[in-house]
C-alpha cells in the first residue's frame, strides 16, 4: 500500500529543530500502523510525503502503486494543525469529503453519534474549538472511506471517551482493508496497532513484538514514603492479580512495576490503608519516547540484523534497518 | 466534483454579512460622482472612466477577492479543500474563477447602475449605455480579480495590495498601461488609454488576454 524507498526529506523549522528522514525505507500494509517517535523525529513529514503534499529530496515513495499526488482522493489525511472549510458546516465538510473523492453519498449521522460529536453537525467549522475541528477532520476522513488514512497525534487534544470511540471506528476501517498509519509519541496510545516503526531522529526501526514496545506497556509508580519497609511488606501480602508485578524498595521510597497504572493505584490504595504508611509523594512514570529510541537502538547492535546495519548502527550510533 | 469545488468560496462569499455590507457601500461610493453628473447634466462616461473605473471597481473586487481566499494567501485558502481529497490546481481554479465571477457581477451591476444614474441628455440611448458599462464593468471586474487572485500566490493581503498598487500607479501611463486593467478599463469606458491609440477593440482583446493570462497564472503557481 505505502512503500517507501530511501527517502530522505527535511521538514519545515517552527521554533525548533526541523524534522528529518534520512534513508528511510519500509513499507505499510493494510492494517494499523504506528509511526512512534516525536515530531522532530520525521512522523508527521512521513506522512505529509506519503500525502503528497511534501516532495522529498531523496528516495520515492508509492502509495496504492503510484506517487501520492495520482491517489490524492484514495488518500485521506489529517495533520496535527486541521485546516477545516470555516464557512461550511460540520454535516457539510462531510459530505464534501465524499464529493471530492467521487464517492456516493452517505449518511454520516451514525458515525457523529459514535465519535460523540453529533451536536456540531451543525455548526460552521469557524465556531469549532480547535480539539472540536480535530474530532471533525477526524470524522471526515474516516466517512471518506479512503484505502489509506494518515493520522498525526489523533488521539490528543481528545476528551476521555474519544480515544476509546476513535479506535474502534480506526479498526472497522482497517478491517475493511484500509491502511491507518498513525503518527504518535505517545507510548500508550488506546489502540493496538498490528504495525510499529519507531522513528529516531528520521532513521526508521521495526518494534514489532520486540522489547521496547514490551517497556511501553508497562507502568511504574514511585511513592515517596519514611514507611518504606512496611508498605512493601503490605503490597507483598497483596492477593497475586492486585500485586505490582514487581517492587523495588530504594532509600524512602518504593517503586511499583505493572502493566496498568490504574491497577498500581488502586494496589497501592490497599497498601498505605492496610499498612497505615505515610505517603509523602506518588509519582507515575510512563515510559519515554526517549527511553524506547534508547532500548531500540540498543537492541539494533545486539540483535541479528544485517551485519552491515549492525556495523552501522555501532560507528553512528543512530542508525538501523527496517527489516 | 468540480460542482463541489465552488461550495466553500462561494459559501465564503454568500455567508458573510460583511461582504454584503461593504458591496453596498461601494455601490452606493459608486453613485455619488453619477449624481454629481447627472446634477450637471453631463455625460455619463465622465463618471464610468472617473470614479467608478479607478476607485470603486478595483476596491470592490478587491474585497470580493480577499473575502473568497479567506483574506489570506491562495495556499492556505485552498487547504481546506485539499485536506479533503481535492486536487490543488483544481481547488485555486475554484477560487480564482469564483472571485472572477463575483467581480464580473460586482462590475456589472456597478456598471449598469451608475451608466443609468449618471445618463445625461447627450449620451447614446439609455438601454445601450447601461447594456455597454454592464460588459465592461463585467469584463473589468474579471480582469481584477484575476489579477488580486495571481497576487494572492505570493503574499495574500500583502500580494493583493502590491498589483493593487501597482495598477494605480503602473496602469495610469506608459507601457505598464498596457499589463494592467485600469488603462484598459478606462479605455472601454469612453476615457482614454494614456500614451496609447489603441482602439476599444484592441483594449476589449488586452482585457481578456490579461484576465486570462493572470488566472492561469494564479493556479500555475498553486499547483502543488
Amino acid at each position: 500500500m505505502i512503500r517507501a524507498k530511501g527517502l530522505r526529506a527535511i521538514g519545515p523549522r517552527k521554533g525548533g529543530p526541523a524534522a528529518v528522514l534520512s534513508d528511510v525505507t519500509l513499507e505499510i500494509e493494510p492494517g494499523l500502523t504506528c509511526l512512534l517517535g516525536t515530531a522532530e523525529d520525521g512522523g508527521p513529514l512521513f506522512l505529509d510525503i506519503a500525502a503528497g503534499l511534501v516532495r522529498p529530496s531523496a528516495g520515492s515513495v508509492d502509495v496504492l502503486g503510484g506517487p501520492p499526488a495520482a491517489a490524492r482522493a484514495r488518500i485521506a489525511h489529517v495533520p496535527h494543525e486541521v485546516a477545516l472549510p470555516e464557512a461550511l458546516t460540520v454535516s457539510e465538510i462531510l459530505t464534501l469529503g465524499r464529493q471530492l473523492r467521487r464517492a456516493p453519498t452517505k449518511n454520516h449521522g451514525e458515525l457523529l453519534a459514535r465519535l460523540g460529536i453529533a451536536h456540531l453537525a451543525t455548526r460552521r467549522a469557524s465556531s469549532l474549538a480547535r480539539a472540536e475541528a480535530r474530532s471533525v477532520a477526524l470524522a471526515a476522513a474516516v466517512h471518506a472511506e479512503t484505502e489509506v488514512l494518515l493520522l498525526d497525534e489523533p488521539f490528543a487534544d481528545a476528551s476521555l471517551e474519544t480515544p476509546a470511540r476513535l479506535g474502534e471506528v480506526l479498526r472497522e476501517r482497517a478491517r475493511a482493508g484500509a491502511s491507518v498509519v498513525v503518527a504518535t509519541a505517545s507510548t500508550r496510545p488506546p489502540l493496538a496497532f498490528e504495525t510499529t516503526w519507531l522513528l529516531s531522529r528520521g532513521v526508521v526501526f521495526s518494534v514489532n513484538g520486540s522489547e521496547p514496545i514490551a517497556l511501553a506497556r508497562e507502568a511504574r509508580l514511585r511513592v515517596v514514603t519514611p514507611d518504606a519497609r512496611a508498605l512493601s511488606a503490605a503490597l507483598g501480602a497483596l492477593e497475586e492479580d492486585a500485586a505490582p508485578r514487581e517492587l523495588t524498595i530504594g532509600d524512602g521510597h518504593v517503586v511499583l512495576v505493572g502493566p496498568d497504572i490504574l491497577a498500581l493505584a488502586r494496589a497501592l490504595g490497599a497498601a498505605v490503608c492496610s499498612s497505615a504508611a505515610r505517603v509523602v509523594a506518588v509519582v507515575p512514570e510512563l515510559a519515554s519516547v526517549d527511553g524506547l529510541k534508547e532500548a531500540a537502538l540498543s537492541q539494533t547492535a545486539r540483535s541479528s540484523v544485517p551485519p552491515a546495519a549492525a556495523r552501522r548502527a555501532e560507528v553512528a550510533g543512530s542508525t538501523g534497518d527496517p527489516t | 466534483m468540480m460542482a463541489a469545488l465552488y461550495k466553500l468560496p462561494i459559501a465564503r462569499l454568500g455567508r458573510s454579512w460583511a461582504t454584503l455590507l461593504a458591496a453596498v457601500a461601494w455601490t452606493l461610493l459608486a453613485l455619488v460622482p453619477a449624481l454629481s453628473v447627472r446634477r450637471h447634466q453631463g455625460h455619463a462616461y465622465t463618471a464610468l472612466s472617473g470614479a467608478f473605473s479607478e476607485i470603486t471597481l478595483p476596491l470592490v473586487v478587491f474585497g470580493l477577492t480577499g473575502r473568497v481566499l479567506a483574506g489570506g494567501n491562495m495556499k492556505d485558502a485552498i487547504r481546506p479543500l485539499v485536506g479533503l481529497g481535492a486536487a490543488p490546481a483544481q481547488a485555486a481554479v475554484s477560487m480564482t474563477t469564483t472571485a472572477m465571477l463575483a467581480g464580473a457581477l460586482a462590475g456589472a451591476l456597478q456598471g449598469a447602475l451608475v451608466a443609468a444614474v449618471a445618463h445625461g441628455p447627450g449620451d447614446p440611448p439609455l438601454a445601450w449605455d447601461v447594456l455597454t458599462s454592464a460588459e465592461v464593468g463585467a469584463l473589468g471586474g474579471a480582469a481584477y480579480a484575476a489579477l488580486f487572485a495571481f497576487g494572492s500566490t505570493f503574499g495574500g493581503a500583502v500580494g493583493r495590495s502590491v498589483l493593487l498598487g501597482a495598477d494605480w500607479v503602473l496602469g495610469a501611463s506608459g507601457s505598464g498601461a498596457l499589463l494592467f486593467p485600469r488603462g484598459h478599463v478606462r479605455s472601454l469606458l469612453g476615457g482614454e488609454l494614456a500614451g496609447f491609440a489603441m482602439s476599444q477593440r484592441a483594449s476589449f482583446g488586452a482585457l481578456m488576454v490579461l484576465t486570462g493570462l493572470f488566472g492561469a497564472m494564479a493556479v500555475g503557481r498553486t499547483r502543488r
